[in-house]
Parts: C-alpha cells; sequence; structure tokens
C-alpha cells in the first residue's frame, strides 16, 4: 500500500520533470530580468537568433512555396510581371506630375529624412502584431515614431524605444484603432486592428464602399495601407463590414524607415486586450 | 533525455520559428515537464509583449494554465506511460 501511494505521488510531482522545469524557470526569470534590467545587452544577444529565425522562415516558406503547381507559379510570375510594368510606367508619369505640381505651387518640401531599421523579428515570430528592429535612442528612435514600409505604406507605431532596438506596435494590432479613409471619395472611418496583419472598419450602406476600394490613413497626404476584400452586410442593418487587408505584409516587413508621425495618425489610439 | 532536448528545443523554437509552431512544441513538452510551457511563455513575452499591443502578457498566461492543467493531466492519467 505503501510503495502505491509513494507511485502516485511520484506521478504528480515527478523530481526529474519538476526539476527540470524549476531551473529552466528559474534560467527564464533570469532571461526576464536581463531584459528589464539591460535590454540593450538582451537584444544584442539575441539578434543573431533572430536573424537566424528570419532565414528560417524563408527557407519553410520556400520549401511550401515549392510545393505548389510550378504551372500556376509561372502564369502567377508571368502576371505580375506584367503588372509591374504597368505600375512602374504609371508611377513615373505620375511622379512627373507631381514634380510639375510641386514646381507650379511651391509647396516641394523635399523627401522626408528618416531613420532605416533593419527588422529582427516580425510575425509569426513574435505572435503579437510586433516588430523589433535594430534601431533605437542611440540612432534617433524614440516612443511615437512611425513606421512606414516599401513604399510608404504606415505599419505602426514605435512603442518602446531602447538604447539599439525599438519595438513597433502594429496598426494591425488586435484592438488597435486610427482613423482612416475608404475609397476615392476619402469616407472618414475607424480603422480597427484584428490581429495577423489584418483590419476591419464598419461603414454605413450608403456610402457606397466596394471590394477593391483602398483604405488610407494620414500621414503628409493619404498613405494606403489596405485594400476592401470583403464586405459582410446583414439585410436589416444599415451598416456593413469591411474586412481589409494590408497591401504591405508585415510577415515580410525586413527594413522600416521610422519618422516622426503626423498628429492625425494619434487621433484614436487604443489597444484592447 | 528525451526531456532535456525537447525542453530546450521548445525554448529554441520562441526565437526562430513561427508562434504557432513554437506553441505546438511548448505543448508537447508539458507532457515531459508541466513547467516548460510556462517558461516559453515568459520568454516569449519577455522578447516580443509590448503593452501598447495587448494589455496583458497572453504568452505568459496561458503557460500558466497549460502549466496548470499539466500538473493536472498528470494527476489524474495512468502516470506510467508519462514517467520515465
Amino acid at each position: 500500500m505503501k510503495k502505491t501511494f509513494l507511485s502516485q505521488r511520484n506521478a504528480l510531482l515527478s523530481p526529474g520533470a519538476l526539476s527540470l522545469g524549476v531551473v529552466v524557470l528559474a534560467g527564464v526569470l533570469v532571461v526576464l530580468f536581463v531584459r528589464i534590467i539591460f535590454p540593450s545587452v538582451f537584444i544584442q544577444t539575441v539578434a543573431p537568433l533572430w536573424r537566424l529565425g528570419s532565414s528560417v522562415s524563408e527557407g519553410l516558406h520556400t520549401l511550401q512555396s515549392g510545393f505548389k503547381n510550378a504551372t500556376i507559379l509561372s502564369a502567377r510570375v508571368e502576371q505580375l510581371e506584367n503588372d509591374n510594368a504597368t505600375l512602374m510606367l504609371e508611377n513615373t508619369s505620375l511622379a512627373e506630375k507631381l514634380r510639375d505640381l510641386d514646381r507650379l505651387l511651391g509647396s516641394d518640401k523635399g523627401v522626408p529624412v528618416g531613420i532605416l531599421a533593419g527588422v529582427l523579428a516580425r510575425p509569426p515570430e513574435t505572435g503579437y502584431d510586433v516588430l523589433v528592429v535594430d534601431a533605437g535612442e542611440r540612432d534617433g528612435v524614440v516612443s511615437g515614431m512611425a513606421a512606414y514600409g516599401a513604399g510608404g505604406v504606415p505599419l505602426g507605431i514605435v512603442s518602446v524605444a531602447n538604447a539599439s532596438s525599438a519595438r513597433i506596435t502594429l496598426f494591425s494590432a488586435a484592438g488597435f484603432e486610427a482613423a482612416a479613409w475608404a475609397g476615392t471619395s476619402r469616407i472618414a472611418i475607424t480603422l480597427v486592428g484584428q490581429g495577423g496583419g489584418a483590419f476591419a472598419a464598419e461603414v454605413s450602406k450608403a456610402a457606397g464602399v466596394s471590394v477593391g476600394d483602398a483604405i488610407f490613413l494620414p500621414g503628409p497626404g493619404a498613405l494606403v495601407v489596405g485594400t476592401v476584400t470583403r464586405i459582410d452586410s446583414e439585410s436589416a442593418s444599415p451598416q456593413e463590414y469591411l474586412r481589409i487587408t494590408p497591401v504591405l505584409n508585415p510577415l515580410s516587413v525586413t527594413w522600416v524607415l521610422l519618422r516622426t508621425a503626423s498628429r492625425e495618425l494619434f487621433m484614436q489610439p487604443g489597444p484592447k486586450p | 533525455m528525451m526531456r532535456g532536448a525537447l525542453t530546450l528545443f521548445s525554448l529554441v523554437a520562441v526565437f526562430i520559428f513561427p508562434a504557432p509552431l513554437a506553441i505546438a512544441v511548448a505543448l508537447l513538452s508539458a507532457v515531459f515537464s508541466p513547467l516548460t510551457p510556462l517558461a516559453v511563455g515568459i520568454l516569449a513575452d519577455a522578447l516580443y509583449y509590448t503593452e501598447s499591443a495587448y494589455v496583458v502578457p497572453l504568452y505568459s498566461l496561458w503557460g500558466a494554465v497549460v502549466a496548470l492543467l499539466a500538473f493536472f493531466v498528470r494527476r489524474f492519467v495512468a502516470t506510467s506511460i508519462i514517467e520515465r
């Protein structure tokens, strides 16, 4: 009887499992302590692991892509090349038009200066909609700066700046709200982060927002942040629910430009659990 | 040996693998070492948590919940399989 009791007791609190768990937990608490007291040392130590993580994620993505049908992929590449050529032409002509207008109106303020930062960790590694970048207070980064991706796409706001690194909370973080516009007629909406890079917004049916409409955030002018990919509505409700996909996938962001955010971006920041 | 390797792997996974995969490894390691999910959760929050993204550190909370569940499961399940 006594032996049986001991066996059950061991099953509940197996010494091996517990001691290992306690050691690991103590080690992690030390890591947490270092993270809080010496954030720069911590980031410098873990940065190589994050870089390895980026390589692993890239490798996994390539492997996954390799299983897709080659014919579909080549057709997709061809289509993207055509789209790219068209967009480049449009972009060139628009840039010229803008330059002419700036010259005429005298509003050319030059290219805004920013701090270029490499991304150390990004979703899905981070889990939260957070980017960790390798530029910090030493480089001039301060909390509240806005982060822009390729093409000037607004991505998020610097929430924490350490000496040599910073954390950027993406606009897509669950519950994060920002004032935005939908479509070419600039219908005012409240953009709500859904996590995982996605957004949503509620708008009146009468507003006439349709699938494919661009969503803009205020910056210098209106900056495209996403496109409407689905609209959900109920016949009895005067409102409809917009599902918005980001134009720049946060999962593949490798660098960001950090600049002082325009005041409008702070209209309604409010993370919710 | 297996237990140690899996625990180490679950900690490293937080750095190099996407979150869902790291969570899966942590859940698996809970079978052998109930405290590991809590450790993994605290490590993940040390690395990635920021107040402006979420009000509460979700990884740590879920890690604690899983650790607690793992203790209960180890109590009620026939333990001869789990034992070394």
